[in-house]
This record gives structure tokens, sequence and C-alpha cells, in this order.
């Protein structure tokens, strides 16, 4: 049997796991809408009595659901929304007793916490607001004597859904809900801990046509965050795979926490990718030891006016609390290219990616934002170990450039304060690369931007479907020129991170380490699966057989197939996934 | 009246759980309890409105608590703010 795998939407991994079935389409009704908006009580005591019928009903149920719960986490939860409940029924009761009926006080209450508590400024507690509209409607459909909210006629679904609340993912999971997929959605919302509590495979879509997946067959990745067409014969067929894989995201999952170290005895840090402190938060539940790349762009982007020096630090700061020990590495504002910013000024460019992006930007027109940010993390180093690095570098004269300005704004902040600051450069454009012996002076480390860098090397627009056959980070250029920045790295004793999309992938980390890189950053949620992996290689092992080949190898297909050979025998159970892909 | 000047230090802030708990403490006492942070208040005494401030890990607030039994009030909630991080290791 030949299946046709084919991938129908991308979008973003919350909660590992990998599951099959077929897709359920779940429309919740906005009860709020319903409701008038300024009726009058006839009689306040009737009014008051209704609200306690329905608070001690509810509360009857939420407790009924904590106790049945599972896990400590659930609890916790469960027990805050009951705190949220008492509050909520507080005050529509105050507002009863100024002759509102209950029904459009409970509106009122829900939607104008709502919105304070998403708007409070915190990332973090904002993302609780889901809570309170969460209890909110519960309150509502108990006050208009409407049982639960869904009704599920099928078991053994992959939910797909607008948005979810707390207490439907609770109570479906009764149901067998297989997997979840949202478009709105946060990956530290109380659903997303759920999702992860529970074992429910999660991905949030934005822009996922509903329509088109109803009661179709389908496969939710959630490692990759991809979702799949299949048809229902490969369910079948798929079944045992899925069972594999389940086990073996368990074992992952298990030892996400500790070192990685590789059977040789090579310690590789391995950090996170991210955007935002919520990714940062992710990046500390999946067991990562730091951030290795911390882009600024969705920073500036969807606002009038740039942040400040000083917000920009306190997120340094606050990411450097979250992640405790490790380092936080903070790339500059990498602007341009297919990354627009409204209030950032670009000429149309014929050809963007190799216009003016990264520090030519900087440099050539926004100097003043490159200040701010090299203020904001000398600032931020005074509170734990900092490294700053620019994109997008050609020369030495722009490295050198750059250095200038941090060893000033150093040397001014530095006065009487101790900082843990350490400079570095992305390595993407081939001129720095083969220019990388003569940079080690003015850096502490490099970091290998594996997405760039073999768009670059070979030519091939990373967007463009018609060259994809080109753009192959496993290409014999793309490894040759890693090696040669990675030895003239060591020589120079500059620390070698990569911070591409390479590092996950199972069938390049092997060649990554035979090269001898130190660090490795990934997506948050690949953290685990990287360090599961790292412990079975031997790094001297593939060593000795890649580098002996590196000189002779001529295709892509020559090294993919020794570094196959060599983890298919030292980790074959890795290879479960990738085997659906391969149906294709 | 007491004035309590403290930073948050558990990792999440006052987010549902820690709020729920700090409320579990205030609510024990017949003091008025007001949260500042900047120019924003809330009643100590109701989550809706301490999660509407968004006191975030390090952020910096005043209690301010005042009636009869604020000595002893102001020692418990001063306990409870040291003993929130250790509330970290679960989320919610």
């Amino acid at each position: 049997m030949k299946a046709m795998v084919k991938v129908l939407f991308k979008g973003k991994p919350v909660s590992q796991g990998f599951a099959i079935g077929k897709a359920f389409i779940l429309r919740r009704s906005d009860i709020f809408r319903e409701v008038d908006d300024n009726c009058r009580a006839i009689e306040v005591e009737k009014e008051l009595e209704k609200l306690w019928r329905a608070l001690s009903k509810l509360r009857e149920k939420m407790l009924k659901l904590r106790d049945s719960a599972t896990h400590n986490q659930l609890r916790d939860i469960i027990n805050a929304q009951v705190t949220i409940l008492e509050a909520i029924a507080g005050e529509v009761e105050k507002e009863i007793r100024e002759g509102l009926c209950a029904e459009s006080s409970l509106r009122r209450i829900t939607l104008k916490y709502y919105n304070q508590i998403s708007s409070s400024g915190s990332e973090l507690i904002g993302m609780r607001a889901d809570d309170v509209l969460d209890v909110g409607t519960q309150l509502m459909s108990e006050l208009r004597g409407k049982g639960s909210l869904y009704t599920a006629s099928e078991r053994n679904f992959i939910l797909v859904t607008e948005d979810i609340l707390p207490s439907d993912l609770i109570s479906l999971k009764p149901l067998n809900a297989l997997g979840l997929i949202t478009r709105h959605g946060g990956v530290n919302s109380h659903v997303s801990i759920i999702a992860r509590t529970l074992n429910i495979p999660y991905i949030i879509v934005p822009d996922i046509e509903l329509s088109m997946l109803n009661n179709s067959f389908i496969a939710l990745d959630g490692y990759r965050g991809f979702i799949l067409s299949l048809s229902e014969s490969d369910i079948e067929g798929l079944a045992p795979t899925v069972n594999k894989l389940e086990k073996l995201k368990e074992s992952i999952m298990r030892n996400r926490l500790g070192e990685a170290i590789t059977v040789d005895g090579k310690k590789i840090g391995v950090l996170g990718n991210v955007g935002d402190l919520e990714d940062v938060r992710l990046v500390k539940e999946y067991g990562g030891e730091g951030i290795g790349l911390f882009r600024l762009e969705f920073l500036y982007m969807n606002r009038a006016k740039r942040p400040s020096e000083e917000e920009l630090f306190k997120i340094f700061v606050k990411a450097l609390q979250i992640t405790e020990k490790g380092e936080v590495v903070i790339r500059a504002l990498d602007a341009g290219g297919d990354k627009p910013i409204s209030y950032i000024t670009n000429p149309r460019e014929g050809n963007p990616f190799l216009g003016v992006r990264g520090i030519r930007l900087l440099l050539k027109d926004y100097p003043d934002i490159l200040l701010e940010e090299v203020r904001a993390a000398l600032r931020a180093s005074m509170y734990g170990k900092v490294g700053f690095m620019i994109p997008m570098v050609s020369t030495i004269k722009e490295v050198e450039e750059v250095k200038k300005i941090v060893n000033e704004v150093e040397e001014e902040i530095g006065k009487g304060a101790k900082l843990n600051f350490e400079f570095g450069i992305m390595v993407e454009v081939p001129s720095i690369a083969i220019v990388s012996d003569r940079i080690g002076k003015y850096l502490d480390f490099v970091s290998i931007g594996t997405n760039d860098l073999t768009q670059y090397v070979m030519a091939a627009d990373r967007d463009n479907e018609r060259v994809q056959y080109l753009y192959d980070e496993l290409n014999p250029a793309v490894i040759r020129i890693i090696d040669v920045i990675a030895r003239n790295s060591k020589k120079e004793n500059v620390r070698v991170d990569v911070c591409g999309e390479m590092a996950s992938n199972e069938i390049a980390l092997p060649i990554l380490l035979s090269l001898g890189i130190d660090n490795v950053s990934v997506n948050p949620t690949s953290i685990p699966k990287v360090k599961y992996l790292i412990r079975k290689i031997n790094a001297g092992e593939i060593s000795t057989i890649i580098k002996e080949l590196i000189i002779k190898f001529e295709r892509e297909e020559e090294i993919k197939e020794a570094s196959l050979s060599y983890i298919s025998r030292v980790v074959p159970e890795i290879y479960e996934l990738n085997r659906i892909y391969e149906r294709s | 009246m007491r004035v309590l000047h403290v930073k948050l230090l558990n990792k999440s802030g006052l987010h549902a759980r820690p709020a729920s708990v700090f409320i579990q403490t205030t609510k024990r006492h017949s003091s008025r309890i007001i949260i500042r942070k900047g120019n924003r208040e809330a009643d100590g005494k109701n989550v809706l409105q301490i999660l509407s401030l968004g006191i975030d890990m390090g952020d910096e607030v005043d209690i301010i608590i005042d009636g009869e039994d604020e000595d002893v009030t102001a020692r418990e909630v001063e306990d409870l703010i040291k003993s929130l991080p250790a509330l970290d290791e679960s989320h919610g």
C-alpha cells in the first residue's frame, strides 16, 4: 500500500506527540452574544436566588471534576478557577443589588475582567483571562439552564476549533480527544499546560481553514507542527507506528532535564530559539539549558513605535530570570528581507535577501536602534550571562565597527559593575565564513545560522519551491563550509554554536557533532529529542566516518546515506516518525 | 495603617494560582487590603482585581493594610509573599 501523505497546514507545536484520526470541528456558540446588556432585575431577591443556585451547581461540578482529576496541575488549575468563580459571583451580586439582572451583570463582569486581565501588561497573566472567560461562560450556561456546551457525538477524534477553554479540554478528555488543533492560543495558556499534562498532542495553526478539514482523516504531527492528510486506510497502516512513537515520546520526555553528553563524553549545550518570553518559559519546561537565539523581530512588529532601551532591558532580565543559570544569546534586530516592520523604512528592493537587511540596515540607517540593543544587553549582563550577536555579517569591517560600539558601551556601563557578557556574530553569509580565520580576536562565539547559510551557499531561495531541490543543508558544499567555520573558530578559541533547523534534524545532527560543534539551539519542543539523540551518538566514532569522507563526497545522497546508516544503527527507534513521511 | 513594600520573587508573579493562595490568606482577616502597583490599585481580597494588575516576577508593589487586625495581617501577608517561590515547581 502506498500512502499519500501531504502536509495540509503548518503551525506551531505546543504539545508533542503524533495522532491520527478523524477531524472533528467544534464551533462553540458565543453564549454572551445572546444576552442583553442592560436588563433590570424585576425582583432582586429572586434574581439573587437564581445566581446562588447557578453558583452552587457549578461549584459542585468543578469540585467533582477536581477530585477526579489525575494530576496535581489540573487540580491546581481548577482550584484557581473556583476562586475566580467566587469572585465573579461576588461582583455580580453587588450589581444585582443595584438593580441589574443576573445575566446582564454576569456578561458585563466577565467581559470587563477578561479585557482588563488580557491587557494587564504581563504576557503570562494575560493568558489567565481565558480562565475568567471559561468560568463566566460556564456560569452563564448554568444561569440559562443549559447543560454542557458541547455535544461530541464521536469518540477518538482530533479536535479542531477556533479556540478552546480549559474546562472544555478537561471534560473532553474522557471522550478521548486524540489531538487538538486551534487557530488561537498561547503556548503557556492553561489549555496548553493541560494538553501537555494529559499528553494530548496540540498545535496552533493561525491560518487553518476549518471547513477544509471537517470529517476528513488527518494526522497531527505535534513534533513538527504539521497537519497531514490521510486516507482511511492509512489510519490502520499507521497505527503500530503511532503506538511506537508514543512509547518513544515518554522516554524522550522523561529524560529532558539534565545534560546532553555524547557516548564518548563530550558535553553539548542544548538551548532554545525564541521570539518572546512565552517561548523562553517553554524552553525551560522542555529542559533547555538557555537561550541560543533570542530573535528581537517580534518585539518590534505589530506596534506603532519601537521598544525603548528600558523595555528591552526588562525583557532581557526577565528572560535571564526564567532561564535561571543558562546563557541568553540575543540577536540584534534582523529586519529587512522577509521581515518588514512598519516604522522601519527600507526602500523596495528587487532582491531583498541580497539587499539591506540585518546588520547592514542597522549600521546604515538605524545606528540608534543598534546602540539601544547593545546597551540593553550589556546592562542585563549584570544579572546573568548574556550573549549579543549580529546577523547578516559579510565583512570583517562590520564586525570591527560593532565591536567598537560594544567596547565603548561596556566601558561606560562596566564601571563598578560586574558584567557577564559575550560578543558574537551569526555566520550566514559565505564571505564571512571564508575569512573566519581572521575574526577570532573580535569574538567570543560564532553562531551558524544554517537556514540562511544554505540559501546563500546554494544561491537557492528558501521560499521558492522550484529551487527546493538545491536548498539542502546536507549538500557537501554546505557541510564543508561549516567544517571550515568550525575549524577556524576552534583554532582561535571561539565557541561554535548552531542555531538553525539543521540541528534538530536527526540525520544532520551526527554530522554537526562530528565537526566539533559546542552548542546547538533548536525550537523549544525539539530540545528533548535532540538531547536524546546526542546521548546516543559517539562523536569520535562518527567523526572518523564523516571526516575522512568529507572531502570525497560529491552528492548530498552520499552524506545522507553515511549519516543515516550510522544513526539507524545507534538510534533505530527515532526513525519511526520519518517513516511516515517516507511513505509519500 | 501598615504599608508593606514587597518585590515578587516567584517565577510567575501573582497569576491565577498564587493569587488564589494570596486571597485565601487575606480573606481570613477583617482589615481592608489594597495592592498598589504604579498608579493602579486592586482590592487585596478580589482575585479578579489582583489579576488585572498583572503583577509579574520582579515587580514591586505596595500592600496597604488598614484595620483592627492590621499587625497580624501584615505579618501573615509578608510570610506568604516570602513563601511563594516554593510554589514555582508546579504550573498554574
